[in-house]
């Protein structure tokens, strides 16, 4: 890809970026605490009630048909106990990033809310694929597919300015969206999104999903679960859920299907599952219960 | 007082009498059908995922399907007082992933439209107008005053693509 755009332009990006919110605190030691076998729920519980609204939207999540639990959990400490440090720390990864993801994107003609149910659909299809293909870490494949198109909060602004332009490009050279973007702009939103995720100290794997999710082959790393991503948010976007003016203007990579060993029959099965799992989910644009401890 | 309601996927909603909007927001690969039926104004849109149902999981969300939606939203609107003689159809969505000289395996969105034709031939039903395929998500909406249906490119302008209410104009099918 070639980069036509000024350094001015990406110094005015970095700038951006920079501005960004962090990861809140809370949710930067649950990830730590999560990984640390000496943790016991009781204190991962007390971390996240330190945060009132993340807590709320945390047990709000916890207790929507998503995660089919058998009864209603009303404390966090027995959210951890029953569904496990690694889902209790994706919860508070989605209800901390969900202000940020839940904003208008206007530059792609998302309104508020929309990028955060694209976002959701791709977390959601990209744990089934990666269930179906027995990927040892499904949880990861939830929270990668949540945060996949962060870098789209920030350049925002300048595909906003350049919308036009860039759809132009991908029509008249017949290349993605996405490469258009690089382009046009000199960036474009999955690199904006690794340098995000570089920021917020998030482990290496979940950058290069990042990073590279609209073209796996190309990652240095060659993991698996770039591939997993790639096919969720290809098929959220095919789907329409939380699609914007760049539609469906993106491709999926020559390969991807049988580096999964996807076959059509799986391809609507997978559909049918992701629209079925999004009716599951809560509504966290509802007004969040008041919850204690 | 009429109501303004939105169309989710697999969803099928029904309404009668003017002052009625229904609107499917997002649609990809997804087909939104609009039916009408001008005289007694019963409405309705279903907003279909995928063409073709599997026979062990019929029943939960007919409108899901192209096979089952069809069947499904005639019979809502029947019970409404519609008759399946009036009913008019529009359809609008069907997008595909942009063409990039490879040929994509995912063609859901065209395989969609050719359910959704081939179910309403079936049903007996006239289909008025189509805006299907490209690459760009539509919203669509259905005015139940007149039939009239809007759609709207997202990032894009507003079209009208047809008025199923509209008696004179209802003998070209642009099928």
């Amino acid at each position: 890809m070639s980069a036509t755009g000024t350094p001015e332009k990406l110094q005015q990006l970095v700038q951006t970026i920079r501005d960004l919110p962090a990861l809140p605190e809370v949710v930067v030691r649950v990830m730590r605490m999560t990984e640390d076998p000496r943790s016991d729920a009781q204190s991962i519980a007390k971390v996240i009630a330190t945060d009132q609204a993340m807590a709320a939207r945390v047990l709000k999540l916890a207790n929507s048909a998503f995660y089919g639990l058998p009864r209603r959990v009303s404390t966090l400490s027995e959210a951890v106990v029953i569904l496990g440090f690694r889902t209790i720390k994706n919860l508070a990864i989605a209800a901390s990033t969900f202000e940020l993801l839940n904003r208008e994107i206007a530059g792609y003609w998302l309104q508020r809310g929309e990028l955060w149910r694209h976002s959701l659909a791709c977390a959601i299809g990209a744990q089934l694929i990666a269930r179906k293909v027995r990927l040892p870490v499904v949880e990861e494949a939830f929270v990668a597919g949540l945060l996949h198109d962060i870098g789209k909060v920030a350049i925002n602004l300048f595909v906003r300015e350049q919308f036009d332009q860039i759809m132009e490009r991908a029509q008249q050279d017949r290349i993605p969206f996405v490469e258009a973007e690089q382009a046009v702009l000199g960036f474009n939103h999955a690199m904006a999104g690794g340098l995000i995720a570089e920021k917020w100290n998030l482990p290496p794997s979940l950058v290069s999903v990042i990073k590279y999710h609209h073209q796996p082959s190309s990652a240095p790393d060659k993991d698996l679960m770039i591939s997993v991503v790639h096919l969720a948010d290809i098929l959220s976007i095919t789907m329409g859920i939380g699609i914007g003016g760049d539609g469906l203007y993106y491709a999926l990579e020559e390969g991807t299907l049988a580096t999964l060993a996807f076959e059509q029959a799986d391809i609507d099965e997978l559909c049918e599952q992701i629209v079925d799992q999004m009716a599951r989910v809560v509504n966290l644009q509802e007004q969040p219960e008041v919850v204690l401890r | 007082m009429g109501v303004n309601l939105t169309v989710g996927m697999g969803e099928i909603q029904v309404v009668r009498g003017a002052g009625n909007v229904l609107t499917a927001l997002g649609l990809g690969s997804c087909v939104g059908v609009c039916l009408y039926d001008p005289l007694t104004r019963v409405a309705g849109m279903v907003h279909v995922v995928l063409p073709k149902s599997q026979a062990s999981k019929t029943g939960e969300l007919p409108g899901k399907f192209a096979d089952t939606a069809i069947p499904a939203i005639v019979q809502r609107m029947v019970e409404q007082g519609a008759s399946v003689s009036r009913l008019k159809a529009a359809i609008a969505g069907g997008a595909q992933l942009f063409q990039f000289g490879v040929s994509s395996s995912l063609d859901v969105g065209a395989r969609n439209a050719e359910a959704v034709i081939i179910a309403l031939r079936e049903a007996g039903i006239p289909l008025q107008a189509k805006d299907v395929g490209g690459s760009a998500g539509r919203t669509l909406r259905l005015i139940s005053d007149n039939g009239l249906i809007v759609v709207r490119t997202i990032g894009g302008a507003e079209r009208e693509l047809a008025v199923l209410g509209n008696i004179l104009a209802s003998s070209g099918v642009a099928a």
